[in-house]
């Protein structure tokens, strides 16, 4: 059983990893891409552990140090419940080898501990890229005795524990509910849509801070204060946090041992209960709902350019990893701007207690909708998720010019109305004058248009028709890093600048707003002149 | 004229292999001809090509007198093509897929609710239609694509082992359409395994072997004698392959 348990496990971390296309693939393209792919992985892991580690230095230098521990367990455990909530349907149920699985001589508790086995490793390693770097300068700074290492290496074995169960609970939920509905995917995209939205507004909803800047100084006593309001909110939050915290910290040998009899205990219960309907709950989410009474009336016609307009707009609210990755940030975008038109500049540096926050607010504000708005890079996948309809497109008689457009047009169909609504609830919140009114109009509707045309431009450079799972090209490709993250750290930067400069906010973004689209404008006659067909892999 | 008119086609992939080696061959109005060789020997090649999916650097491609490298588009409003695994859009339902081919092939209305009754019944998949691809089995699919196909009238079918997966109902009239199109003057291009289905059904065959044409014409003539499994295996069953038995 270990052994089948084993290659199961091993066989599953190769094809996600693409291993045997590195080693054997006679494709150089593709075995580039996915050393690529690979290569973006481990930048991204580097960036993340060094920012972790400065995080916990930084909290070390102002003499916060007892927070590492607890912002470390934190954050590792909202990692391990965000990555495991989305790749539950595709992970743990209705994967593309159950049938294989299932029929050969294999136990079904073998086959879920081999899939609960390659979850918690991923998780492992994702909590570990910010639970090293956090112990690592904790240890060098605190000089801890030998408890807390073991403690530490303990608390990071079973950090995902709790969280993934949890996870797979909800992802499990939704994936039952969906499967009720003809467009199931839509159904579940909505739920995680749903989650997300009420874990944003019930996050504003945390206890405000009780402290005021004291004459306005940014002091280490008011940092250390701050900090530990915020431990106190994320122990209140997830109470394992206080345990792992009293391990560490206090060196207390019991919270230890109850915070391991919890995680471990509760993980070997779920998987010991879910191995009882694991079937029934694979094949109540592999079953397509089906009516069989159609009945052909009332179709229309359209224009060439609508049809396939259609047809991407289906595809995207008919993928929910598609869906809900993309649709993120437009609600972020839309929650901040409602909350900045409810509290208004004053209410803001009252609630902030620094008179400060309300201006930088209005010189700041359009950036970070511009930036939430970019993360709703719908065209970065659009060309890839073709994948094996692509013969399809190519064979019917569309020019490329329609193709891009159609992509394009479905992105801003999402973007800007959304960027219409926020600019409108900035300018009624924070009352910035006409010009200012512009500027926030401009900025949103720029990042909306420079994300497109962003986003299909690196997908058509880098197209991969052939994944498994449309979670590979949503949210595990190059593409996908590629167009998202320039986006959101242009518009912080643009944010911080807008504030720093010694310029009119309402000139610089005038000034910003112009290059964007000038820019966005280059890229599209680019796309336009160096694509005449569909890009071949 | 032509309706399909294949000029010393060559293709040649990544790592010098010759998929596909000077394949000179023509289909006529009122054709209905199978494109017969072993796996691999450069068929869904040839036919992938011949749709305008594959790219190809020797030679050219006429579809009803355009070629398909130069007005790819003119000539793609001509035929409709069905691949050896119809891959069709999951996340629209089976109505959906087919209004998105009516639209781009600017159907009206009218025409496209009346042949798709039409053709959706014949298959017997129209009370199907409403429901998600995703949920159809690979007969229903590969109907799909079939009526997909007919709504908009093509000249020239270019199918790629058509009959896998149907049922006998729906070969039966898939095959009834086939004959119908070319009796109105429009022609089937198709490779198949089915030798029987290609004796019986075709009225020109061709035979590749390592990507080199070793047989085409009329179907009595070039099987004479034999049955076209015989001449078959007589010609594509050595490794050697390539002897020319063009008619």
């Amino acid at each position: 059983m270990k052994n089948k348990c084993f290659l199961l496990v091993k066989n599953r971390l190769i094809a996600q990893m693409g291993i045997n296309e590195i080693r054997y693939g006679k494709d150089k393209k593709k075995r580039s891409s996915k050393l690529l792919l690979l290569s973006a992985m481990v930048i991204v892991v580097l960036v993340m552990a060094f920012y972790a580690g400065g995080t916990a230095y930084g909290l070390c230098y102002l003499g916060a140090s007892e927070l590492v521990p607890a912002i470390g367990f934190f954050v590792g455990s909202m990692i391990a419940l965000v990555f495991t909530i989305f790749k539950t349907a595709g992970e743990l149920f209705g994967y593309r080898d159950y049938d294989f699985l299932m029929s050969i001589p294999v136990k079904t508790s073998t086959v879920i501990a081999s899939r609960f086995i390659n979850m918690y490793l991923w998780n492992t390693f994702l909590t570990s890229v910010v639970m090293l770097p956090m112990g690592i300068v904790y240890a060098i700074w605190e000089k801890p005795g030998w408890f807390f290492y073991i403690a530490w290496l303990i608390g990071s074995l079973i950090i995902c524990f709790l969280p993934t169960t949890a996870a797979v609970i909800i992802g499990t939920l939704i994936t039952a509910v969906s499967s009720r509905f003809r467009r199931s995917n839509m159904v579940s995209a909505i739920l995680f849509i749903l989650l997300i939205s009420g874990v944003l507004v019930g996050s504003f909803s945390l206890p405000n801070s009780k402290l005021a800047l004291e004459n306005g100084a940014l002091n280490e006593t008011y940092i250390k204060a701050m900090l530990g309001e915020a431990r106190g909110i994320m122990e209140g939050a997830y109470p394992p946090v206080r345990l792992f915290n009293q391990a560490v910290v206090e060196g207390s040998f019991g919270s230890m041992i109850l915070l391991s009899g919890i995680s471990v205990g509760w993980y070997l219960l779920f998987i010991w209960v879910l191995s009882f309907g694991y079937k029934k709950i694979n094949t109540a989410v592999s079953s397509r709902h089906t009516a069989s009474n159609y009945r052909v009336h009332g179709l229309k016609q359209k224009g060439t350019l609508g049809a396939l307009y259609g047809k991407e707009i289906r595809r995207w609210t008919g993928c929910s990893v598609y869906f809900t990755n993309t649709i993120v940030g437009v609600v972020m975008a839309v929650l901040a701007s409602a909350a900045l038109m409810i509290f208004g500049p004053d209410k803001l540096s009252e609630a902030m207690k620094d008179p400060n926050a309300g201006t930088y607010t209005v010189s700041a504000a359009s950036y970070i909708i511009g930036a939430c708005i970019g993360m709703c890079c719908t065209t970065m996948a659009s060309i890839s998720l073709e994948g094996k309809n692509l013969w399809i497109l190519q064979s019917l008689p569309v020019t490329m010019k329609t193709i891009i457009h159609s992509k394009l047009l479905v992105n801003l169909s999402i973007t800007i109305p959304s960027a219409l609504i926020c600019s409108t609830m900035l300018v009624i919140g924070l009352n910035p004058g006409v010009a200012g009114a512009l500027v926030y109009y401009l900025i949103p509707l720029a990042f909306a248009l420079i994300t497109a045309v962003w986003g299909l431009m690196i997908n058509l450079m880098l197209p991969n028709y052939e994944w498994e799972s449309e979670t590979q090209v949503v949210k595990q490709s190059v593409p996908s890093l590629l167009s998202m993250i320039p986006g959101l750290l242009l518009g912080i930067l643009l944010a911080v600048l807008s504030v720093i400069v010694p310029i009119d906010y309402r000139v610089f973004g005038l000034v910003c707003g112009v290059v964007l689209l000038g820019a966005a404008w280059i890229l599209y006659l680019f796309i336009r002149k160096r694509y005449k067909t569909m890009p071949i892999q | 004229m032509s309706i399909l008119d294949i000029k010393n086609f060559s293709k040649i992939y990544k790592g010098g292999k010759k998929a596909v080696d000077s394949l000179t061959l023509a289909v006529e109005p009122g054709d209905l001809f199978a494109f017969i060789g072993h796996n691999g020997a450069g068929k869904s090649t040839t036919i992938r090509a011949v749709a305008g999916i594959l790219d190809f650097e020797e030679g050219d491609i006429l579809i009803d007198g355009m070629s398909i490298k130069k007005q790819p588009l003119e000539c793609k409003s001509v035929f409709a093509y069905i691949p050896d695994n119809p891959d069709l859009y999951e996340h629209l339902t089976g109505i959906g897929y087919l209004n998105f081919i009516a639209d781009i092939f600017g159907l009206s209305s009218e025409a496209r609710e009346r042949d798709i009754k039409k053709y959706g019944d014949e298959f017997e998949l129209t009370s199907d239609l409403g429901d998600m691809i995703s949920s159809y089995s690979h007969g229903m699919k590969q109907k799909l694509a079939i009526i997909g196909a007919l709504i908009h009238h093509p000249k020239l079918m270019i199918l790629d082992e058509p009959f896998v997966g149907l049922d006998p109902k729906a070969s039966v009239a898939l095959k009834n359409q086939m004959r119908r199109l070319c009796k109105e003057g429009g022609a089937v291009f198709f490779s198949t395994h089915v030798l029987d289905v290609a004796e019986k059904l075709c009225t020109k065959v061709a035979m590749i072997d390592h990507g080199r044409l070793v047989a085409a014409g009329d179907m009595d003539s070039v099987r004479g004698d034999e049955s076209l499994e015989e001449l078959f295996l007589s010609l594509v069953g050595s490794e050697e392959g390539g002897i020319n038995h063009e008619k």
